[in-house]
């Protein structure tokens, strides 16, 4: 988030190796000091892996920058600098190696003139000792004025003290799993130490020394109170600490996304919370410390390469870093003071200064590009004629999709092989299958955008393939689907609805549909002749009879053969294995079954193969006519209302259920509230009971859903009895009555389309138009239209509005039926033509 | 000389390298089982998890939606006393000017902020779910650690916390995180803050709020940390009531004084109830602060411009452009600014890099809009219904679709006019 950029000024990137090892390198092995041998600019000694580098950085890049490269006997974890001996005159060097420390001491030896000075380090102590070191801190504890004590932390977390080369005691602490950082506070002779529970705990010198595990008073862990300590309730990841007053000194301590900053008497001073990843920090003070106006600065490094520079809690300066770095300071080098000490994972070490200039719009790259205004303007003239033109054109544009495409619907023959290639949901396999061909050509395949085809079935049939779609058609595409009967329910339609959309190149949509009959066999098989039954329709034509094997083209001859006798022919469907005879007369045919319901299909299917065999032999002259009386259209009408009651009744018990579910849903989310409540209670109470009822409750509703599924199949199959009968009446309607305006009326009336499977809302979409039919076409009087009116106040499903619509269906179609004989009058027919009117 | 894998280890955790770390914690963990080792690679997991799972944003602006929260909230709150009050401000009021700038005026912090929080959100609804799972938990799920550590071990305390935040994040299971919470509880001789800031943190993912804001109120009392204020906020906001929030905002600053965090939220709050000139005398404290809030700075110019100070609000969004990666809004509002100042030289230029930069059509269509509001301050009518087809053409929103309504109206009226 910010313009400026860190300018680099030295860096040892050239002489570091390309090759280096994740995690070699760690903070705490690069430390900045003064040595006599060197007084004009800070030295910088960098520990990577076992080996030491000591820098002195240049203005002249051609010049040696580093002074000293000498391999150590194991690895460098710290670097620490101050005076461990008494009688020392520089600042000597302490190195941390995992089972040792080793002190050194920088020199410097006059050479010859044209090699320069040599520089060496001599080591002074070496100490080895047992526990594998994690990092040191160094001081003149228990204000001991000569030298710099030493302390080790273990990566146990185990504190060791040691004088030049003599260890003094060592305190165990149990509470460190993961070594953090420590620190000593020089002024007030305190330890601060980062626990494992993320609380930074104070000791004094004093108190260490008691808890050592030498001492005498064996007063250990349960008296371990600190001087002071602070809960961060975060790890610490790095802490320093730095004299900025007379009085005390200042702890900072960096956290996983905070920084705090105390007096080492425990005051907080203040809090950082970032919105970013710290990596590492460093403090230092503007002035001297025992100026009243000298400024505690803290430099964050992020993880995204960021430095930010705050005073207290107010942001300075933020920049780039160019690289990630893991450690951070300031150094004073002959001819930049003050400069900003890096180290990055992989060894390299950067000295730069927080500079000017900023680059604005490092990431915005401006669209320069030079564009002729007359040219766009030519352009933009090109595009709107070609607009306009489309404009104009727009009544030219509609072509018939029939030139575009051609469809040919084909079914085959069915066969139970077929079922086998297919795998079907819910592993049932159906009866028998049949395929269902599409042969799209289409001459100017560029012409055709996309193509959609769905299949509307009506079950029981099911297509294997709701919608399919084709995103680019070459010149003829074959597409092969399969029909099939699942659930155990009667066909209720015989042919299947295919809707193709097509969209153009224009982008026009267009709808086509074909309706293919399916065979009789998918669903139907001849049976012995069964001659007694108690309904019966009659067919007559004004052709001659003929041989009813070859009506049936969807059967063999020598299927058929075995169970032909007299001109008499009897199916039984497969599903429910209920029978229809066909009886062929002279001049008419009969249709007979046991149930009225039973000859809808076959009724529907024998017309349409009837029209097909005179279609193709080509005699036009032919004449169908359903002979009706009184009695059978009675009969069907009586059925048909019976038939509505039963699929109103089902959907009753079908709406009970679901009221029911509804219950036990609600239940079950009062139960997972209270359970909820009950987790969240302090302590967590008894939840047994509570959940026991929400299993429980679970189980029922799992009950309740499957009896749901049962009901709706039941309603499905009265849907389909419904639909079946209510064909049936629609083609006696045909027959029966001449006013093709009332049949129509009652076919929309009757919209047996909509009864599918997953609509069953049959009887609410009815009620409507029937009492429409009733009082405005009808003309019914106003006692009667009172009387027939449904109570608003209720469901259509109720008692009594249920009643009505039952009674209102029968009084339309009596009138519709029975009116028929009386000749209409021209008076009539004129108000008829109004009510058309109307209607629409 | 080889450095030994577990200084490795440790070293890649103290950088926060935790990729390479887990890596190599595994490859260890393989030939020896080492405590240290073993409770780094949980540490690592935590972090990242957390991290990915925006564990250390405090405050998010989701409305609590969940249906089970029910309990907490007051159906008909006070007049002034919630978000749900549609408050209409300057903008509303002036609607031929383009409402793009509003919204987008809080550029990339507001995206970023609500990409997080819709994350932030699922890993909390996860968290919930893992909670209502009913039944013994598994023991095999957790750490190896957990499985052998009793909670009478004296390394349990030492240890909880790690294990809390990881049983937390890592494996989103409130029920057990809750329950180490209790025994690290009970088995700590001196109360600690963190346990019950922790355990608001569990009852906000399961929604109990009345629970959170009495731990927090708890924590809040043990110890004076800037997280626990955030926390209050945040649950205060959640729960519809941001003048709780707002009082807790002013708590917290008589301990901090003039700190961001909370200055931010303050101002975030006053901008939500429709006070935006006291939001943005919050906003400007921040800018003061921080001098790169992105936040702040946006709503400060959008502040200006709404003004009808358009010369000071494109003076901020040079700053931010600068400061901040260059994206379609930006330039859409410096066009804006640039055409109220009269700098019409820059006005096109700005809007052209505006739509070089957008990608969604929203903005494009929005900028499009912006560009017919251009052409008819020039008076080119043709050409300001040419943008406003455009704007139509690539996404349906709103304001295009009336302006070209009515600009189609008066152009008619102007022709039969001349006639």
């Amino acid at each position: 988030m910010s313009i400026f950029k860190v300018k680099q000024w030295w860096s040892n990137e050239k002489s570091q190796s390309e090759e280096y090892e994740d995690g070699i390198q760690n903070e705490n092995c690069i430390i900045v000091d003064k040595f006599n041998s060197h007084n004009d600019s800070d030295l910088i000694i960098l520990g990577q892996s076992c080996i030491l580098k000591i820098y002195k950085p240049r203005v002249d890049q051609n010049e040696s920058h580093t002074i000293l490269e000498s391999r150590l006997d194991d690895i460098v974890l710290q670097i620490k600098t101050g005076k461990f001996s008494a009688n020392c005159a520089d600042r000597q060097i302490l190195i941390l190696h995992p089972n040792s420390y080793a002190i050194y001491e920088l020199d410097k030896q006059g050479g010859h003139s044209d090699v320069g000075d040599q520089n060496f380090i001599a080591p002074v102590i070496k100490h080895s000792f047992t526990r594998r070191a994690h990092s040191t801190t160094c001081g003149p504890f228990g204000n001991s004025k000569s030298r710099d004590l030493i302390c080790i932390q273990a990566l146990d977390g185990t504190l060791s003290l040691f004088d030049q080369d003599t260890f003094l005691f060592m305190c165990i602490f149990n509470d460190i799993i993961i070594p953090g950082p420590i620190s000593y506070v020089a002024y007030s002779d305190l330890f601060i130490i980062c626990k494992s529970t993320w609380i930074l705990e104070i000791y004094s010198y004093q108190q260490l020394c008691e808890f050592s595990e030498l001492s005498i008073r064996q007063n250990k862990n349960n008296t371990r109170i600190p001087q002071w300590t602070y809960n961060a309730g975060e790890e610490i990841m790095s802490m320093q600490v730095i004299r900025t007053s007379t009085n005390f000194a200042s702890i900072v301590a960096l956290g996983e996304r905070h920084l705090y900053c105390f007096q080492d008497n425990g005051l907080m001073k203040y809090m950082i919370r970032f919105d970013f990843i710290p990596i590492c920090f460093h403090a230092y003070l503007i002035g001297w410390y025992y100026e009243p106006n000298s400024r505690l600065l803290v430099m964050v490094a992020s993880e995204d390469f960021k430095l930010y520079l705050y005073e207290a809690t107010t942001l300075l300066w933020s920049c780039d870093l160019a690289h990630k770095a893991i450690s951070l300071s300031r150094c004073f080098l002959s001819s930049l003071s003050g400069g900003l000490l890096t180290l990055s994972t992989n060894g390299i070490v950067n000295v730069s200064y927080l500079g000017t200039e900023p680059n604005l719009n490092p990431n915005a790259i401006p669209i320069n590009e030079v564009f002729d205004p007359k040219q766009v303007q030519v352009e933009l003239e090109m595009v709107e004629d070609s607009l306009q033109k489309v404009l104009d054109a727009k009544e030219a544009l509609n072509e018939d999709t029939e030139d575009i495409i051609k469809i040919k619907v084909d079914c085959g023959k069915p066969s139970k092989n077929l079922a086998l290639q297919l795998t079907f949901e819910n592993s049932f396999t159906p009866l028998q299958t049949c395929s269902v061909i599409v042969i799209i050509t289409c001459e100017d395949p560029k012409l055709v955008q996309s193509l959609q085809i769905t299949y509307d079935c009506i079950p029981p049939l099911s297509s294997s393939e709701t919608t399919i779609c084709l995103d680019n058609i070459n010149g003829t595409e074959i597409i092969e689907t399969s029909v099939f009967l699942s659930g155990d329910t009667d066909i209720s339609d015989i042919g299947i609805n295919i809707k193709f959309t097509v969209i153009d190149n224009m982008g026009k949509v267009r709808v086509l549909s074909e309706r293919q009959i399916i065979p009789l066999n998918l669903y139907c098989f001849p049976l012995e002749a069964v001659e007694e039954n108690s309904y019966q329709m009659t067919i007559e034509t004004n052709q001659r009879k003929i041989d009813l094997i070859e009506i049936f083209t969807d059967f063999n001859k020598e299927e058929l053969e075995g169970f032909i006798s007299k001109d008499m022919l009897t199916f039984a469907y497969r599903t429910s294995h209920k029978t229809v005879t066909i009886k062929a007369y002279d001049h008419m045919y009969r249709i007979e079954a046991n149930e009225v319901s039973e000859i809808a299909p076959i009724l529907d299917h024998f017309l349409h193969k009837l029209e097909d065999y005179y279609n193709r032999i080509g005699l036009t002259e032919f004449e169908i006519k359903v002979a009706i009386n009184g009695e059978i259209i009675r009969q069907i009408m009586h059925k048909f209302l019976k038939s509505v009651e039963s699929h109103a009744k089902e959907r009753i018990k079908l709406k009970e259920l679901e009221e029911e579910l509804n219950v036990l849903q609600r239940q079950f989310t009062l139960v997972q509230k209270r359970l909820l409540v009950q987790y969240g209670s302090l302590p967590p109470s008894d939840c047994d009971p509570l959940e026991f009822l929400m299993n429980d409750t679970h189980e029922r509703i799992k009950t309740v859903a499957y009896e749901i599924i049962q009901s709706k199949t039941c309603v499905v199959s009265a849907g389909n009895t419904l639909r079946m009968i209510g064909s049936l009446i629609i083609h006696v309607l045909k027959e029966a009555v001449t006013d093709n305006l009332k049949v129509k009326l009652i076919e929309e009336m009757l919209s047996l389309e909509t009864l599918n499977g997953h609509f069953q809302e049959w009887e609410e979409a009815v009620a409507q138009v029937s009492s429409y039919i009733l009082n405005k076409i009808l003309k019914k009087s106003e006692k009667d239209k009172e009387k027939l009116a449904p109570v608003t106040d209720q469901d259509i499903l109720s008692q009594t509005n249920l009643k009505k619509l039952l009674k209102q269906l029968r009084i339309i179609l009596e009138k519709v039926f029975f009116n028929v004989r009386e000749p209409s009058t021209g008076d009539g027919n004129i108000t008829r033509i109004e009510e058309f009117v109307e209607v629409i | 000389m080889e450095v030994q894998s577990d200084y490795k280890i440790l070293n890649l955790y103290k950088t926060r390298e935790f990729d390479k770390c887990l890596k190599l914690c595994d490859v260890v963990l393989q030939t020896k089982s080492d405590r240290m080792i073993e409770y780094i690679r949980m540490r690592a997991m935590t972090i990242q998890a957390k991290i990915a799972g925006n564990g250390y944003e405090e405050v998010n602006y989701m409305p609590a939606q969940d249906d089970l929260t029910s309990t907490t909230v007051a159906k008909t709150p006070r007049q002034g006393t919630s978000f749900q009050r549609a408050i209409k401000t300057a903008y509303a009021e002036d609607p031929h000017v383009t409402a793009t700038l509003a919204s987008r005026s809080g550029t990339n912090t507001a995206h970023v902020r609500t990409a997080r929080t819709a994350l932030h959100t699922a890993a909390r609804a996860s968290r919930a779910a893992t909670a209502l799972a009913v039944g013994s938990t598994s023991v095999l799920d957790a750490p190896i650690t957990l499985r052998f550590l009793n909670k009478d071990d004296k390394s349990f305390i030492p240890a909880a916390k790690t294990l809390f935040e990881y049983i937390y994040y890592c494996e989103g299971n409130v029920r057990k995180a809750m329950e180490v919470a209790f025994q690290a509880q009970k088995s700590a001789d001196t109360p600690d803050w963190w346990w019950n800031f922790s355990l608001a943190r569990c009852y906000e993912s399961l929604g109990v709020y009345r629970n959170v804001e009495e731990c927090l109120r708890k924590s809040l009392n043990q110890n004076k940390h800037i997280l626990i204020y955030l926390r209050l906020i945040a649950m205060y906001v959640t729960i519809n009531q941001p003048l709780s929030a707002l009082e807790v905002c002013k708590q917290g600053l008589s301990v901090f004084h003039e700190y961001t965090p909370l200055l931010l939220e303050q101002a975030r709050i006053h901008e939500q109830m429709g006070n935006m000139a006291v939001a943005v005398k919050y906003y400007r404290m921040v800018a003061t602060e921080d001098p790169s809030n992105m936040e702040a700075i946006a709503n400060i110019a959008m502040y200006n411009f709404y003004n009808d100070q358009p010369e000071i609000a494109l003076r901020y969004y040079r700053r931010l452009l600068a400061t901040t990666p260059a994206g379609p809004e930006i330039y859409n509002n410096l066009g804006l600014c640039c055409l109220y100042c009269n700098q019409w030289d820059l006005t096109l230029p700005c809007f052209r890099q505006a739509l070089y930069y957008s990608v969604n059509p929203e903005s494009r269509a929005n900028i499009w809009f912006n560009l017919a509001h251009v052409a008819l301050s020039t008076g080119d009518m043709a050409l300001a219904r040419r943008c406003l087809l455009t704007s139509v053409a690539i996404s349906e929103h709103g304001p295009a679709r009336r302006a070209l309504r009515v600009l189609d109206k008066r152009l008619r009226a102007r022709k039969n006019n001349t006639k």
